[in-house]
C-alpha cells in the first residue's frame, strides 16, 4: 500500500536488493520507457504532474544506487542488512568481514559524533581506535580505501600556492604507496597497508599526533588535506613536522594514521597542507589551528580563521568523494562520511568564522567541480538562474517551506535524509546542477550539523 | 427449460487432455466487466466460458448485462425462452431452472433478463439472492457478464465475484475508463466492507470528484487514517483483498502486448495496490467474422490468434490461486 514517493529505490525499480549495477540501469531504462509522457497505459490514471515525479525519482533512485558510495550509505538508511551491502557477487563470501566493518563505523561514526564533532579527520581516526578495540584485523582492512579514485585536485597547482612544492611531492610518493595497497583490499591487504605506510607503526606516536591534529584543524580545506596525507603517507618529511606539533601524540595514533592516509592520499593539495600545518607560518591561523587541535581537537572552533578559503572555496578541489570508492566494498561508510564531514567542517568554518563568507556567487560559471553546496549557493545559484523560490517550487513540486530550509540551512526543519537527498536531487537537476555532488556535499553539511548539535 | 438434474455438471476427471490441465476449482465466480461499452466484455466472457469448458472445467454463463443482453447471440445460441428474469421475478425457484445448453459440452448459459422494466437496477436484496445463487450452481465456474459503466449494480457484482476481470482496449478512452471503474470499485469495496466506518461521504466526495476528496485509493486510507486511526488496519486488509484481474483486448501491435502490464505496474507504482495480468487478446478478423456469423470464435476459428490469446486467458484464469 505504497504509492512510488513511499516506495524505496529498490522498489520502485522492482528489482533486487542485490542488484547489480547494470541491472539497475536495464531496470531504468524499461521504467522510464514505460512511464513516458505519451504512455496510454497511463491514460487517466494520475494528473499529468505525477508521472514526471515518478519518472524524476525513478532517475534518483538509478543516480544514486549505480553510485557505490551512495548506494551504500542508502542501504544503510534502508536498514538493511549488511550483507546487502556487498556488491559484488563474489562479496558474498565475506559477509561476516563486511558486517564487523560496518559496524566498527556505526560505532566509530557514534563515538566521533558524540565527542569530537567538529573534527573531521578524527572521525576517521577514531574509528581505528575502536576497530583496534574490536577486531584490529579488521581495521587495518579498513584503513585501504581505495585511492585509485586520486581526484588530481586541480587545486594542487592553483589556491594551495602556500604550500611549498616539495609538499606537495610528497604527497605523490605518498598517494602510491597508498594505491598499491589499496588494490589488494581484502583483510589481508589492510595489514599489510598498515605495514607498509612508515609512519603507522613505530613513528606512530609523534606523526600519529600530528596526523589527528593536522586534519583538526582542516577546516581548510587545504590545510587539513595536506595534514592528512602528509601525516599518513610515507612520505617521510610530513610526518616528522607533524610531529612536533603533535608532542601530545594521542592513544590511537597509529591506527589512525593509516586510515586517514589512505582516503586522502589521492590528493596531492593534501601533502602540501600537510607541510604548512607543521610550520603553521603562512596563511591565516589555519596550520595554528592544525596541531592545537590535534588532540582537543572537538572545541577549537575558534582558530578556524580560513578566510583565504571562501573566495577560493568554490573553486578550490577537493578531494572527490570518488577517493572513497574503494572503502565503499571494504566499508566505504567511514571513509564517505569523513569526507562529507570535511567539506561540512569547511562550510562550518566559514559560517561560524564568518571570515570570508561564501561569496556571493553571481553567476554559475563560478561553480568549481568541487564547490561545496550549502543553502546559500543553491539560493544564489536560483537567483542566478532568475527563479523565485515559489518558481522553483512549482517546478520541481517541492514544498516553498523545504526550499527555503534547505536554502536556509535550516537543517533541523528538513526531512529525513532520505526525502532530503530526493529534494536535493530534484532541485538540482532544475537548476542545472549535478545533483550526485550537491546532495553529497549538503547532506555531509547536514550530517556535520547534526553531529554538532 | 432444464431441470435440476441437468444442469449438475459433473466434472470429467478421467478425460485425457492437455497434461498441463490443472485442477478446477469449483464454483469459483468471475465477473467480467470494465466499465467501457464495446470493449469486448461480451465476447471475452463467452470465449472464456468456452475456453474454461474446453479445458474440461463445467462452466455457467450469466448475462449481467442487465438491459441489454445479448450473450447468447456471442454463442450462436437462439433467443432462450427463459432468462434471467423468470428468477427475478420469481416465476422460477433456482436458477437452474433457466440454464439453457449452449451447444458446448459443460458450458451452459443463463440469458440476461429482457423487457423487464427496472431489470438493470435490481433492488440489493435481489442482487444478494441471485449471487446466494449463482454460488451454489454445482459448476466449477460461474462467469459473469458485467455490463458497461460504473454503476452500483454493476460494481456490486464486481466485487461480490471470486475474480474480477477488467477488460480494457490499448486505446485512451478504454484505459480511462478502466481505472476509472477500477477506482470506483475499490470505494465501493471499502464502502460496503466497512459500514461503520461511516465511509460514504469520502465514497461520494470521491466518486464526485470533490474538492478536497481523495481522488486516488491511497488517498481514501490516508483520511481513514486521520479520521479512525484504529480502523486502518481493517482497512488495509480489505484493500489487500482488492486484486481485479487485467485483460487486454483487440491488441494490434507490439506495443499494444505492453499495455496491460504497464496498467497493472502503473497501477502499483501510483497506488501502491495489487493488480493481476491475464493475458492479452490480439485483434483478429476472425472476431468480427464470428460475431456475425453468431457463433463463438474459439467453436468457428480455435486457431485464430484471437482464440490463442483467450485459451491463455483461460488458463491463466484456471491456475490462480
Amino acid at each position: 500500500m505504497k504509492p512510488f514517493e513511499a516506495q524505496s529505490y529498490y522498489e520502485l525499480l522492482e528489482i533486487k536488493v542485490s542488484a547489480p549495477a547494470d541491472e539497475i540501469r536495464a531496470a531504468y531504462q524499461r521504467l522510464s520507457e514505460q512511464y513516458a509522457e505519451d504512455q496510454v497505459a497511463l491514460y487517466g490514471l494520475v494528473e499529468p504532474g505525477s508521472a514526471s515525479a515518478l519518472r524524476a525519482r525513478l532517475l534518483e533512485a538509478m543516480e544514486i544506487l549505480t553510485d557505490d558510495d551512495l548506494r551504500v550509505e542508502y542501504d544503510r538508511e534502508l536498514g538493511l542488512p549488511p550483507r546487502a551491502l556487498a556488491r559484488r557477487p563474489d562479496d558474498d563470501d565475506e559477509p561476516p568481514a563486511q558486517l564487523a566493518m560496518t559496524d566498527l563505523l556505526q560505532l566509530a561514526d557514534r563515538a566521533v559524533h558524540s565527542t569530537h564533532p567538529r573534527v573531521p579527520f578524527e572521525y576517521v581516526g577514531e574509528v581505528k581506535a575502536t576497530s583496534v578495540q574490536l577486531a584490529p584485523r579488521e581495521l587495518a582492512a579498513v584503513p585501504l580505501p581505495p585511492s585509485s579514485s586520486p581526484t588530481p585536485a586541480p587545486a594542487a597547482g592553483g589556491p594551495p600556492a602556500r604550500p611549498s612544492a616539495p609538499a606537495a611531492e610528497a604527497a605523490a610518493l605518498e598517494g602510491e604507496p597508498v594505491t598499491t595497497e589499496l588494490a589488494p583490499r581484502p583483510s589481508a591487504g589492510a595489514l599489510g597497508a598498515s605495514g607498509q605506510s612508515p609512519a603507522a607503526e613505530p613513528a606512530a606516536g609523534p606523526d600519529d599526533a600530528s596526523a589527528v591534529g593536522a586534519t583538526a584543524p582542516a577546516e581548510t580545506t587545504q590545510t587539513f588535506i595536506g595534514a592528512l596525507p602528509g601525516e599518513t603517507l610515507p612520505g617521510t618529511p610530513p610526518p616528522e613536522a607533524a610531529a612536533d606539533d603533535a608532542g601530545t601524540t594521542p592513544p590511537s595514533a597509529p591506527a589512525a594514521e593509516n586510515v586517514n592516509a589512505q582516503p586522502f592520499a589521492a590528493v596531492r593539495r593534501s601533502a602540501a597542507s600537510a607541510e604548512a600545518s607543521p610550520p603553521g607560518p603562512e596563511a591565516e591561523g589555519s596550520t595554528g589551528e592544525s596541531p592545537a587541535q590535534a588532540e582537543s581537537a572537538p572545541d577549537r572552533s575558534a582558530p578556524r580563521p580560513l578566510p583565504p578559503l571562501p573566495d577560493e572555496s568554490p573553486a578550490l578541489p577537493r578531494p572527490l568523494p570518488s577517493t572513497a570508492s574503494v572503502l565503499a566494498q571494504e566499508a566505504a561508510i567511514g571513509v564517505a562520511e569523513s569526507q562529507l564531514a570535511r567539506v561540512s567542517k569547511v562550510a562550518q568554518a566559514n559560517r561560524e568564522a564568518r571570515v570570508t563568507e561564501p561569496e556571493p556567487r553571481p553567476r554559475l560559471p563560478e561553480l568549481a567541480p568541487d564547490a561545496e553546496y550549502n543553502g546559500e549557493l543553491l539560493r544564489t545559484v536560483r537567483q542566478a538562474a532568475g527563479l523565485s523560490l515559489q518558481q522553483l517550487a512549482d517546478k520541481t513540486r517541492i514544498g516553498a517551506r523545504h526550499l527555503e530550509s534547505v536554502e536556509a540551512d535550516r537543517y533541523s526543519a528538513l526531512p529525513a535524509t532520505v526525502y532530503l537527498r530526493g529534494i536535493l536531487m530534484n532541485l538540482s537537476r532544475e537548476l542545472g546542477l549535478d545533483g550526485l555532488k550537491v546532495s553529497k556535499s549538503y547532506l555531509g553539511l547536514v550530517e556535520r550539523a547534526k553531529s554538532k548539535g | 427449460m432444464s431441470d435440476g438434474a441437468e444442469n449438475v455438471i459433473a466434472f470429467p476427471q478421467s478425460k485425457p487432455r492437455a497434461p498441463p490441465r490443472p485442477k478446477a476449482r469449483a464454483r469459483r465466480i468471475v465477473a467480467v466487466g470494465g466499465g467501457k461499452g464495446g470493449i469486448g466484455k461480451s465476447l471475452v466472457s463467452a470465449n472464456l466460458g468456452v475456453a474454461l469448458a474446453q479445458r474440461g472445467a463445467s462452466v455457467v454463463l450469466i448475462d449481467l448485462d442487465l438491459g441489454g443482453a445479448n450473450l447468447h447471440t456471442c454463442l450462436g445460441v437462439a433467443q432462450p425462452t427463459v432468462s434471467l428474469s423468470d428468477f427475478i421475478e420469481r416465476r422460477v425457484e433456482t436458477l437452474a431452472e433457466v440454464t439453457v445448453d449452449t451447444g458446448v459440452e459443460r458450458l451452459k448459459l443463463i440469458s440476461g433478463a429482457r423487457d423487464v422494466l427496472d431489470a438493470a437496477n435490481p433492488r440489493h436484496a435481489q442482487k444478494q439472492k441471485l449471487l446466494r445463487h449463482a454460488r451454489s450452481l454445482d459448476v466449477d465456474f460461474v462467469v459473469l457478464d458485467l455490463g458497461a459503466g460504473t454503476s452500483f449494480n454493476v460494481l456490486d457484482f464486481f466485487l461480490l465475484a471470486d475474480v474480477g476481470v477488467v477488460v480494457l482496449l490499448p486505446e485512451p478512452t478504454s484505459i480511462e475508463n478502466a481505472y476509472r471503474f477500477i477506482k470506483a470499485a475499490f470505494f465501493r469495496r471499502l464502502q460496503s466492507l466497512e459500514p461503520e466506518l461511516e465511509l460514504e461521504g469520502l465514497v461520494t466526495a470521491a466518486f464526485n470528484g470533490q474538492e478536497g476528496a481523495p481522488r486516488t485509493p491511497h488517498e481514501l486510507i490516508e483520511q481513514v487514517r486521520a479520521r479512525t486511526p484504529a480502523a486502518v488496519g481493517r482497512v488495509e486488509l480489505a484493500v489487500s483483498s482488492f486484486r481485479p484481474h487485467v485483460v487486454l483486448n483487440q491488441a494490434r501491435t507490439r506495443g499494444d502486448y505492453d499495455v496491460g502490464p504497464s496498467v497493472v505496474s502503473a497501477w502499483k507504482k501510483f497506488f501502491g495496490l495489487e493488480l493481476g495480468y491475464l493475458g492479452a487478446i490480439s485483434h483478429d478478423d476472425a472476431v468480427w467474422k464470428t460475431v456475425r456469423a453468431r457463433k463463438a470464435l474459439l467453436v468457428e476459428h480455435p486457431q485464430s490468434a484471437a482464440a490463442a490469446g483467450l485459451t491463455q486467458v483461460a488458463a491463466n484464469l484456471m491456475a490462480l490461486p
